[in-house]
């Protein structure tokens, strides 16, 4: 056959129609700028559906401390519509780095290794480490030195979370920490079995053990101690993350925060949550100090 | 939560996963087509190349090009939405596989058709578009269909990029009221309502398209 | 351009350190599969009575998803005792799921041996077992090694599914990486690259296999 079969017109054809399509697919994200925003009153958080950082309710809404804080504080500014996107933990930063949501609004913590990628804003949160075992705490976990010296136990924790990274900072071995995505895969692990305890920030542990679904099988284990350093326990500074090309967005974004702070709009948020006046962010600590290498 | 609730909830997630189901078939009965018609017409470079751009799209791993397409691109300046990225991928992919039936289908076919066809006086492309690819397509409805199936059931990966499908909805819930038995449950149940019927009908359609008249051995 | 070609050349040794564990979950689960779904045959073809009951199961299978059956298996199973580590739920998932596939296989390959075959040998005097042994079974090998070394392949593709429940695959490897480092684009990219380099290699592995031992099937 050696006539042309297939005419180069309707190949061509054929690749700009699958051209088009790819196009002209629903784009259903954000990437919108820091200007857009701004001018529109429109921006999109990310959650990870975690109670009480940033998680949705039974009606559909979003609620949880950050997601309000961005409520309380950028409200005024003139950004009145919160668009929320529920996206595993560690998949928010790519998310936001690939402008699929506008600010991580759920409970991050402020690393150097984070700031390389993302900008926070001022923490507003100091949280420590704990950790859910079974009910009765069988294996007596009351500390991370607890979980090192033991070599039979396991252990769980979040993917890409600071709370693992303590825990191996501490001593526990990689082979011993098994990383999940959600809580829900970590507290079934627990409860069969697989692991003999799982390590989350203390807000996060006092919540899932409040599920009555839960009742009876774990518990938090008190008193817990994490990781130490310099004599002290170090504790998660969590705050909102945006893209470093937004620092305006941060910068106007802590502005608001600091007046939050003292007409009490911050404190009654906690309060709603179930915060501790020991668990606000000292003054003195600030994203720019967190990350002192990086701060952009 | 009661059992209707959840089921309720997973089924929210429906939306999405017929959404990525129709894109996905959007993308995979073309390229199927498409590919297959050129591999089995096309010589040296030509052949190559499509051989080449099947080969890459079947014998990836689905849910790895879903996650490099997904968290990759934008590094190259690509901004792709997860519903383009999941149809896309979960499209060729299926798609890559059925050409191959496609291809399968015209081999089969007898060379005299063909022959007959030109001696009539039409061109190589009306020879293909009205006497070959009506038979062919005929034998390929039974690919076809288990295309569809998998692409249904591969949208359950696409919860792995945050698109909100029923899988997603299923942990969405655990998340707020942990249930793992009556949730899971569910959401095999929501999959089996969803794929049983196509899968018996996958089924009668290609016992129907294959009568042989063979008598089956009997162990 | 934001990808770091460097660093993604820096972590190719890290995403490797799963590849062990693939192939070995690769290699049981087909096995598993294969087991599996003649089990599922023979029952289907053993009593009137239990046909429908086995076609209804192997639809179902095929009818939900494998990542759904393999969350199923993790968070369920425990409830009532059977607690496994994660890479035997993942082995058991992936077998049980393939094995619905399989089976049809199996069927396919029997039933094409053509009947004269099992007729001429019992006129020839053969017990039923020599039958099945030295004559039926060679031609269904036949006849199904193709279908299933492509199985096998596919078997190996679907091997990732398991990072969801913690398998220490070469998916989770990447995964980790990109979770400490908060850098996903590289690490996929080479996870997608290094499984496409192994879906290829196993491929032509399986062909030189089915060569080698004379089981290439006449119609092709």
């Amino acid at each position: 056959m050696k006539q042309q079969l297939i005419s180069r017109r309707t190949v061509l054809t054929a690749c700009a129609g699958m051209t088009t399509l790819v196009a002209s697919s629903p784009v259903a994200f954000s990437q919108t700028s820091q200007s857009e925003i701004l001018r529109d009153g429109k921006i999109t958080i990310g959650i990870h559906n975690q109670a009480p950082w940033g998680f949705k309710t039974m009606d559909g809404n979003v609620a949880g401390v950050h997601p309000d804080m961005i409520k309380a504080v950028l409200g005024p500014l003139g950004i009145k519509k919160v668009n929320f996107v529920i996206v595993e933990w560690p998949a928010l930063i790519p998310s936001l780095m690939s402008k699929r949501i506008d600010a991580v609004a759920s409970g991050m913590a402020i690393t150097p290794v984070r700031c390389d990628q993302v900008i926070f804003s001022d923490p507003d949160l100091a949280i420590g480490d704990g950790a859910i075992v079974r009910a009765g705490n069988p294996h007596k976990i009351r500390s991370f030195e607890d979980i090192v010296k033991n070599e039979r136990l396991r252990i769980g924790a979040g993917r890409g979370s600071t709370n693992a990274e303590h825990a191996m900072q501490a001593g526990i071995p990689k082979d011993r920490v098994l990383l999940f995505e959600d809580m829900q895969s970590s507290i079934a692990a627990l409860a069969a079995g697989r692991i003999d305890a799982d390590i989350e920030s203390t807000a996060t542990v006092i919540s899932t053990v409040n599920d009555p679904n839960l009742k009876g099988k774990i518990e938090r284990a008190i008193p817990f101690t994490g990781l130490i350093k310099d004599g002290r326990e170090v504790r998660n500074f969590a705050g909102i993350a945006f893209r470093a090309e937004d620092s305006q967005l941060r910068d106007l974004y802590n502005l608001g925060l600091a007046k939050a702070k003292l007409d009490g709009t911050v404190k009654a948020i906690f309060a709603r949550y179930g915060f501790t006046d020991a668990e606000i962010a000292p003054a003195d600590a600030t994203a720019k100090n967190l990350c002192p290498d990086n701060y952009r | 939560m009661s059992f209707l609730e959840i089921m309720l909830g997973i089924f929210e997630g429906f939306g999405i996963t017929a959404e990525v189901t129709f894109f996905g078939l959007l993308y995979a009965i073309p390229f199927a087509l498409l590919a297959g018609v050129l591999q089995h017409f096309a010589r040296g470079l030509g052949r190559w190349t499509v051989t080449a751009v099947i080969e890459f799209w079947r014998s990836s791993s689905v849910i790895v090009l879903l996650y490099a397409f997904y968290y990759s691109l934008p590094a190259f300046g690509v901004y792709l939405s997860a519903i383009t990225v999941g149809s896309m991928v979960l499209g060729l992919n299926g798609g890559a596989y059925a050409s191959q039936s496609v291809r399968a289908a015209l081999q089969a076919l007898d060379r005299g058709q063909c022959e007959a066809g030109l001696a009539l006086g039409l061109s190589r492309f009306s020879v293909l578009r009205l006497v070959e690819l009506p038979q062919a397509i005929r034998a390929m409805i039974p690919t076809f269909i288990n295309e569809a199936i998998q692409l249904i059931k591969g949208t359950a990966l696409v919860s792995l990029i945050t698109l909100t499908d029923m899988t997603f909805r299923a942990k969405e819930i655990a998340q707020l009221s942990y249930n793992p038995v009556e949730i899971y449950t569910g959401l095999l149940l929501s999959y089996l309502i969803l794929c049983y019927p196509v899968t018996i009908l996958g089924r009668y359609l290609s016992t129907s398209y294959s009568n042989t008249g063979v008598r089956i051995n009997e162990l | 351009m934001n990808f770091d070609f460097a660093f993604a050349m820096r972590i190719v040794p890290l995403v490797l350190e799963g590849i062990g564990n693939t192939i070995l979950v690769a290699i049981l689960s087909f096995i598993g599969a294969t087991v599996l779904g003649f089990c599922w045959e023979i029952v289907r073809r053993s009593h009137w009575m239990l046909r429908p009951i086995a076609q209804f199961i192997i639809d179902a299978i095929r009818s939900t998803p494998a990542l759904v059956q393999i969350y199923f298996l993790f968070f369920v199973l425990p409830y009532y005792g059977i607690v496994l580590p994660a890479m035997f739920v993942g082995i058991f998932g992936l077998s049980f799921y393939y094995s619905g596939y399989i089976s049809e296989v199996f069927k396919a390959g029997i039933d094409a041996v053509p009947a004269g075959q099992g007729e001429a040998a019992e006129s020839l005097g053969l017990s039923w077992a020599d039958t099945v042994i030295l004559v039926i079974a060679p031609q269904m090998l036949r006849n199904i090694a193709a279908p299933l070394g492509a199985y096998s392949i596919g078997i190996l593709k679907s091997t990732p599914i398991l990072a969801v429940i913690a398998v220490p695959e070469m998916l989770g490897s990447a995964l980790d990486v990109a979770s400490e480092t908060y850098r996903y684009a590289e690490p996929m990219i080479v996870a997608g690259l290094l499984f496409l380099l192994l879906a290829l290699i196993a491929a032509a592995c399986v062909a030189a296999l089915e060569r080698r031992l004379g089981l290439v099937s006449q119609s092709h």
